[in-house]
This record gives structure tokens, C-alpha cells and sequence, in this order.
């Protein structure tokens, strides 16, 4: 019971900069939610930066089991069709999606922006956790 | 729930109440006839005995006051007979000297040490002064550089906590340089203030090294449970002792760093030594030679540059290249 209770965070590191999507940096699970955090950096493609938005029904994908998990909040990212427009082409944005609780197994992670899998949707594929790499948070 | 000062000087009344042995087990009634006469003012015995529970209340809220009702003598007393809302001393001297303390905090650490030692404070010093005159606060008489609402100064109290106990942290951190965002698993050792700038230094896992990580580019630190490594004493000390400024420059030990300045910035060294170390050779020509023991930093090398022509590296010679090319 108290292992069940016990919040998770799982750190991820590339070492490549990526453009066109956001950098996802840690998975949190809490007993109540999922919360996935991304760092953005707004690159010149577009005038000043061009902007960010979430869409409504981002949800996350465990493939094991095929459940998904609806996007309950985001924090720092305006959900569309409001937008957020950065300033410069050296702007960043830190942001944060919030999914219902996910169950601590061993698992592997789709998180979907748009099922199309356009370039510009925020998609992320085959995330694997395993639980015993969590590290359990105070 | 901060406490009224009105509140703390009816406490104080049943506080001497309680402990007056010569007229022991006080009722409701003596007490308000206490306050009229000591206070001036007759508060209701609702007021008195909520006054009462209040003063039972756990710190911070109240004073922890083992006060009971005694059915056979009908009337309050102190389970605890030495026990007083007054337990430490003070003398008038003192009470100025932590007024001054507390004036000087709220003006270096700002609103957040400054509000919530004021409210301690507060409550040490109106146990002891029957009336508590408002200091005239608002009357700045130090200037510091504070500005407010430095990103990520918010936290502040989890990373001071994390140092205080030994708590590793996961953070997520913006680096300005590389535009990347990371996270990062940090076993803090302190928080470092330069030049009213805010960092953590703490043995990274993912440098193996003791790195320097800036306040305002850190994002939602978690505390872990997870065994601390506890970073070298020689290590530490070299960011204790031997730096001017936070992020030293790689592959760089303590070594002698010599400058040499004209008469004019010479008074500046001389007047605001930069570091314990510095030690003055002066020159005929008024200028002077300053010799440093120190670990070379990016602020040092920022700080030289800043003098521009007024200030020549003498050694190292690599430091003094540095300089130049800027």
C-alpha cells in the first residue's frame, strides 16, 4: 500500500537539440496525477519565435495495455485555440501537462498531441519506464 | 495566525496571574479584574476564555501553556509551576539590538526573511513590553541592491531546506548558453548569494562534480528520497573560500593571480578588498599590484574586463589574454 502511494520521477536527457518539438524532461507520478514536464526553445523558423499551443485532447497511450489518459491540465501552455506567441527567436518556455494517475508498472508511453503525427504536433513515442528507475520523491 | 497585540497583553496578565503563588488558582472574574486594572480595559469572559485557549495552543499559534481549571479550587492554574509565557530574559538592551537586526534583515534578505522572522520576533518582544511601539519601518535607512521579483527566487525555501537537510533534488534547468533545457539530480551543499544573484551548489550526478546552478534557471525542485553523497571537504572548501564569484573556469586549481592597476582603480582595490587573499604591492606611480590566491572565475575574468585599460592581468598569462580578447 505505502509503495503505491509512493511518487515517482523519471529524468530524460537527450543530447540532441531538437527543433521542431519540445524537449521532454521528466515524468512525475503522483498518486493523483501524471505530470509530464517539457522545455521549448523557440528557434528563428519562424517571426520571432512563432508561438505554442496544447491541444484539448492530448492524452497518453500505455501500450501494454492500450488505456489511455486524457490531458487533465496543462501549466505555462495555452490550450488551443489560444496560443502562446513568443517575443524572440531566443525565447523558452518550461511547461507542464498534468494526465490522471497512472498505474506504476512497468511501462511503455505514448504521449499524442495529434494522432496524424504532423511535425508540428507535440507527439512523443515509445517512452519506456521501468519503475525501478523511478526515483522516489519526499 | 498571528496574535494581536492587544491579545499578548491580556496573556501577560493571566500569565502573572497564574504564576503568582501568594494568590494561587485565579477565576475567570479576578482575572478581568485584573486586566482593568493593569490594562485599562474590561474585556468579556468569552474574550478571557478563548484568551485562555488560545495561550493552550501549540507554537506557533499560541504558547504551548499547560493551563488547567482546578474544579476543587475553582480557578486556573499551571500544571507546569515554572512554566511562563516570559521564559527567557531580555533586557532593553537586547530588545533594541534585535529591533536593529530585524531592520537590517527586511532590508538584505527582503520581504521573505523579513516577514516571517518579523513575526517570531514580534512575538519574543511584545511577551516582554507591555506596549510595543511601532517602529518607524517604512523609513528606509539601508539601501541595498534588493530588487524583487528575481525569477526563481520562489524557491528559495524548499533548496535552503534540501541544503539544511541533506535532501538530493531534482530540478529541471534552463542553461542560457547552450539553450537546453535538462534535469538534473543535485546533492545540494549551499546557497550562495553574489552579487545579489541566487545560486545552489550542489555535487551533481549528471557532471560527477560539484557544479553551480542558478536560481533563475531552475524549475519545480522535488525533494528525493534518495541516499545523499556528500561531496568532498576539500571541495567544498574551495567554493567556500577560494572563489570571487560562482561559476569557476574548468580544469582551473587555486593559483596566483597577479593584476596590476593604475593609481585610480587602486583606491577601489584598496578600499573593497575582492577577496581574503589579496595582498598590496604599492607602486611608485600610486597604482599598485595585487596579488590573489584564487581559483579563476568567470565573474573574476568579468570583473577585470570591466576596468578596461586601468587594469592589466600579470599573471596568469592565459587570464590575461582572457582579458583582452573580450
Amino acid at each position: 500500500m505505502k509503495k503505491n502511494n509512493q511518487s515517482l520521477v523519471f529524468h530524460f536527457n537527450s543530447n540532441t537539440i531538437l527543433e521542431t518539438n519540445p524537449e521532454l524532461v521528466r515524468i512525475v507520478f503522483y498518486p493523483e496525477y501524471t505530470k509530464v514536464d517539457f522545455g521549448y526553445v523557440a528557434y528563428d523558423k519562424y517571426y520571432r519565435g512563432g508561438w505554442i499551443t496544447m491541444a484539448e485532447d492530448t492524452y497518453i497511450e500505455v501500450l501494454e495495455t492500450g488505456e489511455r489518459y486524457k490531458l487533465l491540465l496543462a501549466e505555462n501552455i495555452p490550450i488551443a485555440p489560444a496560443q502562446h506567441y513568443f517575443e524572440s527567436t531566443k525565447d523558452w518556455r518550461y511547461y507542464s501537462l498534468l494526465f490522471p494517475p497512472i498505474p506504476k508498472e512497468d511501462c511503455t508511453l505514448n504521449i499524442f498531441e495529434s494522432e496524424e503525427g504532423t511535425s508540428n504536433a507535440f507527439n512523443f513515442y515509445s517512452i519506456a519506464l521501468r519503475m525501478s528507475e523511478g526515483i522516489a520523491i519526499l | 495566525m498571528a496574535i494581536s497585540r492587544s491579545a499578548y497583553r491580556r496573556y501577560k496578565v493571566i500569565d502573572s496571574l497564574l504564576r503568582n503563588t501568594m494568590r494561587p488558582y485565579p477565576t475567570i472574574i479576578n482575572i478581568r479584574e485584573a486586566c482593568e486594572q493593569k490594562l485599562d480595559l474590561s474585556p468579556s469572559l468569552d474574550t478571557l476564555e478563548k484568551d485562555i485557549r488560545n495561550m493552550k495552543l501549540p507554537e506557533p499559534d499560541g504558547f504551548d501553556a499547560p493551563i488547567l481549571y482546578c474544579r476543587l479550587h475553582k480557578g486556573y492554574y499551571y500544571t507546569n509551576p515554572n512554566f511562563s509565557i516570559n521564559s527567557v530574559s531580555l533586557t532593553d538592551n537586547d530588545i533594541s539590538s534585535i529591533k536593529e537586526a530585524m531592520e537590517l534583515l527586511r532590508n538584505i534578505g527582503g520581504n521573505r526573511v523579513g516577514d516571517r522572522f518579523g513575526y517570531a520576533i514580534d512575538k519574543v518582544l511584545t511577551s516582554f513590553k507591555e506596549t510595543f511601539p511601532d517602529g518607524n519601518s517604512k523609513r528606509k535607512i539601508i539601501q541595498t541592491d534588493y530588487v524583487s521579483g528575481a525569477r526563481g527566487f520562489e524557491n528559495f525555501d524548499p533548496l535552503f531546506n534540501a541544503c539544511k537537510n541533506k535532501y538530493p533534488v531534482s530540478f529541471v534547468y534552463y542553461s542560457y548558453k547552450k539553450r537546453t533545457f535538462k534535469s538534473f539530480i543535485v546533492h545540494p551543499v549551499m546557497l550562495k548569494e553574489f552579487e545579489n544573484r541566487w545560486y545552489l551548489v550542489g555535487f551533481s550526478e549528471n557532471h560527477h562534480a560539484l557544479r553551480t546552478f542558478g536560481f533563475d534557471s531552475i524549475y519545480q525542485p522535488l525533494l528525493l528520497k534518495r541516499k545523499y553523497i556528500a561531496s568532498k571537504q576539500m571541495e567544498i572548501d574551495v567554493y567556500i573560500h577560494h572563489l570571487h564569484g560562482v561559476y569557476p573556469i574548468e580544469n582551473q586549481e587555486v593559483q596566483r593571480i597577479a593584476i596590476e592597476t593604475t593609481a585610480l582603480i587602486s583606491n577601489y582595490f584598496e578600499a573593497y578588498p575582492i577577496h581574503k587573499s589579496q595582498k598590496t604591492n604599492k607602486l611608485e606611480s600610486g597604482g599598485c599590484v595585487f596579488n590573489f590566491e584564487l581559483v579563476p572565475t568567470e565573474e573574476l575574468v568579468r570583473l577585470f574586463r570591466s576596468y578596461g585599460r586601468d587594469l592589466k592581468v600579470l599573471e596568469p598569462l592565459w587570464m590575461n589574454e582572457l582579458v583582452k580578447n573580450r
